[in-house]
Formats: structure tokens, C-alpha cells, sequence
């Protein structure tokens, strides 16, 4: 089975100086990298954001520099991105936040992409009020939403961004219990958390650790 | 000085480019919708037709009733109660061809493009462009395609309002104040008031609707970095739309006249 997420010689001064690594399906992953910019810039590469100056990287198979927009489009939507500061669009509710790509991708009528986004929410005991703007939520609760919308979409590929920095000991317990229960939850799913803070993913300890030294995974 | 001429023609001729690619983009994604992100895209439109038509219709009823009732009285005091067939024939000049889309424009602007611009410069810099595109959801697609035609549509509904509501006016004064019947009054307007004078209105709101937006947006876009720049992005989202629609109404007006 190929590997969901892989870079094959991969280039992008200075992130990446022939970067290669294979992230197989259903393993979990803490990408160690050498400071907080390059762990955003990971993940724009990761999701295509940001183009390679060399090489490639293959994301669920395909390699989204050659891919129409639709096609990436159909890709980013199989993948869960859980940014630090919880990544919401500000002039939506959370409630709107958190249904808003299950809306554009998927078919699903409003009322059960209302009742998925509800329970993404539940799982973290969300007790707030669904229909505020991110602008008045506790920065926990605004990571808490994005946190649940990518757990809404089911993704086959989820990447943590900084996942626990900032977070106070209970948080963090919860947020990594939960994405270590979600990761179980679909077979073959594949989990990476890219933090600068190595070590800081604990629990169930991820089954690889790479380091992001001088360009390359080691 | 040659030199300086001709940077600024050619940042002049690559800013009215990157408008009309806005616009062409604009029509080419509104295909592309019915097929994936119907939903959020088309509450994104119904939002923007909600925020700067409806929102509007106050302001542009109270400053339209005032502009009709105005004109009559201007006209009537000029050239007398009889001059029923000159009285239309300014009205339907001066509002339907020129000051409804205008100044329909012109307050859409105050309201809407000011919001546009500032809301998409705030959404740049705080990452959440990057964050629906790596939601697979394209910005092109959900956030301006909708502003853009939502803009225009709220312009034209608005302007075909304001024009109603103009005639209305005039109509109002030229009764209380004056006794002129209904009757009179419609054989002033009517005879003037031709497709071709209809046609010209409405294609003027929808064009001024796409400028407006589309300048905005741009304007919105191309924020970097700073927050300072997010006022700037309104104001010169502000002025080049009240240039781009007045230079745009002008070489209507001169192509239609002639």
C-alpha cells in the first residue's frame, strides 16, 4: 500500500534540501522541527500550499503540483489540518466553522452535517455556545472548534500543528487523548504531528520521531 | 520623467488587468459552484446581496425620495406647471440615466466596498485564506466569486429602487405643491422613459456592482503583512472605485449619446 503522505527528494530552500521520507498508513508521526516558522511552513507543504523547488511530494497518492484545482481541492478534503491557534475563520460561527467543509464537500443533508459538527464538538465536552463568532471564545475554545472540524471531516490523513503549545497540562491531556483515540478510529489513517518542542507529544507515544536537521528527516 | 510616465501607465494598465481578471474569474467559478460547495458559497452571496442591498434600501429610499422630489420642484419653478413633457424628460435624464446608478454606486461604495476591502485584508493577514484553501475550499471560489456578483446584484435591485422611488418623489411634490394629476405627470415620464433608457440604467448598476466589488477585493488581497495596512486597503479600495465608476459611467454615457 503506498504511503499516504510522502516527499521523495523534496526541495524548498531553506525547509527542505532533499528531504525524503515515507509516512505510512496508520503510523503516527512527531516531526521535529527546528523552530515554530518552519513547522507553519511544513504544513503549507504538506498541503500543497507551498511548491517544492524540487522533487516531490505525494499526498494520498498524487502529487499536488500537477493536480487541477479541483483535484487538490478533493485531496485537502481528506485531510484534517489542526492549526495552533485553532485556524477559524473569524466572520463564522463556530457552529458555521466547524460544518463549513463538510458543507462544501459532501453531499450530507444540513441536518446531519449539523449532528457530525455537534458531536466533533462533544467529544471535547464543549459546553459554549455554538452560534458565537471565534472573536469572543477563550483562545482554548477556538482551538477546541478547529480541533473539531477537522475530527468532523473524518480525514484519512491528519496533520497536528503545534498541537500542544500554550496548552495547560489538562488540555493537553485531552487534546492528546483525543487525537490518539481519533487516530484509532479509521484504519490505515495517518497522523503527524509537526512540533518544534520534541518530546511534547506524550501518552501514546508516536511510533516514529523524525528530526527535520539541515533540510533532510532523520 | 518619461521614464516615471510610463510606470505609472503601465501599474495603471496591470491594476484595470488584474480587475477584469477578477471578474472574468468571477463568472468563470459560477459554474464550478453548482457542482461542489453550492451551499456555503451560495449563503456567502445571499449574505453580501443581504448586507449591501437590503441593508441599503433605507438610505437609498430616503436620499431618492429627496433627489425626485428636488428635481420637480426645480423644474417646476423653472419652467412652470405646464412643461409636463420637459419635466420627464429632465427626470428620466438625471436619475435613470445618470444619478441612480451613480449615487447608488457611490453609497454602495461608502458601505460595502469599505467592508469588502477590510474584511478580506483582515482574513489575509490572519492566515484564513491559507486555511480554507487547505480545507480544499479555494478562496477564489468562496469568497470572491460570491461578493463579487452578490455586489452586483445588490447594485442593480438597489438602483431600480432608487429610480422608482425618485419618479415617486417627484411625483409626491409635483401633487402636494403644485395639483398636478397623475395623469400629467405619467405623460411626462412615460414617453422618456424607453427600454433603451432602462437597459443603459441596468447595465450600468450591474457593471458598477462589478467594479466595486472587484476593486475591493483586489484591494482586500493585496494587504502584506501589517495591520496598518488594513485601513489602507479601504481607503484606496474606496477612491479607485469611485474613479474606475465614474471614468466607466462617462464612457457609457458617451457611447450611448453618440
Amino acid at each position: 500500500m503506498e504511503a499516504p503522505v510522502r516527499f521523495i527528494d523534496a526541495v524548498l530552500e531553506p525547509l527542505l534540501s532533499g528531504a525524503n521520507r515515507a509516512f505510512e498508513a496508520g503510523s503516527v508521526s512527531e516531526i521535529v522541527t527546528g523552530g515554530e516558522d518552519e513547522c507553519a511552513f511544513l504544513v503549507k507543504v504538506i498541503t500543497g500550499l507551498a511548491r517544492l523547488q524540487g522533487g516531490k511530494i505525494l499526498l494520498l497518492g498524487h502529487d499536488p503540483g500537477a493536480l487541477s484545482r479541483e483535484a487538490l481541492g478533493g485531496i485537502r478534503s481528506r485531510m484534517g489540518i489542526v492549526h495552533p491557534g485553532g485556524g477559524l475563520i473569524s466572520n463564522l460561527k463556530v457552529f458555521e466553522n466547524v460544518t463549513l467543509p463538510l458543507l462544501y464537500h459532501s453531499a450530507g443533508s444540513g441536518r446531519e452535517i449539523g449532528e457530525r459538527a455537534v458531536a466533533s464538538l462533544e467529544r471535547f465536552g464543549w459546553k459554549g455556545d455554538l452560534f458565537e463568532l471565534p472573536g469572543r471564545l477563550s483562545a482554548f475554545h477556538r482551538r477546541v472548534a478547529g480541533f473539531a472540524r477537522a475530527i468532523a471531516v473524518d480525514p484519512e490523513v491528519v496533520v497536528y500543528d503545534r498541537f500542544v503549545d500554550g496548552l495547560y497540562a489538562e488540555e493537553k491531556d485531552l487534546f492528546l487523548r483525543t487525537a490518539f483515540a481519533f487516530h484509532k478510529e479509521k484504519p490505515g489513517r495517518v497522523t503527524l504531528f509537526v512540533t518544534s518542542r520534541g518530546g511534547s507529544i506524550t501518552g501514546d507515544e508516536p511510533s516514529i520521531v523524525v528530526h527535520l536537521t539541515k533540510g533532510r528527516f532523520e | 520623467m518619461l521614464a516615471a510616465a510610463g510606470r505609472t501607465a503601465t501599474q495603471i494598465l496591470l491594476f484595470l488587468g488584474e480587475i477584469s481578471l477578477l471578474v472574468v474569474q468571477a463568472f468563470r467559478e459560477s459554474p464550478g459552484f453548482f457542482r461542489r460547495g453550492f451551499r456555503p458559497v451560495f449563503r456567502v452571496y445571499l449574505k453580501q446581496v443581504y448586507f449591501t442591498g437590503v441593508e441599503a434600501l433605507g438610505i437609498i429610499v430616503s436620499l431618492f425620495l429627496l433627489i425626485g422630489i428636488l428635481i420637480i420642484t426645480q423644474i417646476i419653478s423653472f419652467a412652470g406647471v405646464g412643461s409636463a413633457p420637459l419635466t420627464g424628460k429632465v427626470l428620466v435624464w438625471i436619475v435613470v440615466r445618470e444619478l441612480g446608478p451613480l449615487l447608488t454606486a457611490v453609497i454602495v461604495i461608502a458601505r460595502s466596498g469599505t467592508a469588502i476591502a477590510t474584511e478580506l485584508a483582515t482574513m489575509k493577514l490572519g492566515g484564513e485564506i491559507d486555511v480554507l484553501e487547505s480545507l480544499g475550499i479555494p478562496a477564489a471560489r468562496y469568497l470572491i466569486m460570491p461578493r463579487i456578483l452578490g455586489v452586483a446584484t445588490a447594485v442593480g435591485i438597489l438602483t431600480l429602487y432608487a429610480e422608482v422611488v425618485s419618479v415617486a418623489g417627484g411625483f409626491l411634490a409635483a401633487s402636494l405643491a403644485w395639483g398636478i394629476p397623475l395623469e400629467q405627470y405619467n405623460q411626462g415620464i412615460v414617453p422618456f422613459l424607453t427600454l433603451r433608457e432602462i437597459g443603459v440604467s441596468v447595465f450600468k448598476s450591474l457593471t458598477f456592482g462589478l467594479i466595486i466589488a472587484a476593486v475591493c477585493c483586489r484591494q482586500g488581497l493585496s494587504v502584506e503583512g501589517s495591520l496598518t495596512q488594513i485601513p489602507q486597503a479601504a481607503t484606496k479600495g474606496v477612491m479607485r472605485s469611485l474613479l474606475l465608476v465614474f471614468l466607466h459611467d462617462a464612457v457609457v454615457t458617451a457611447t450611448v449619446l453618440s
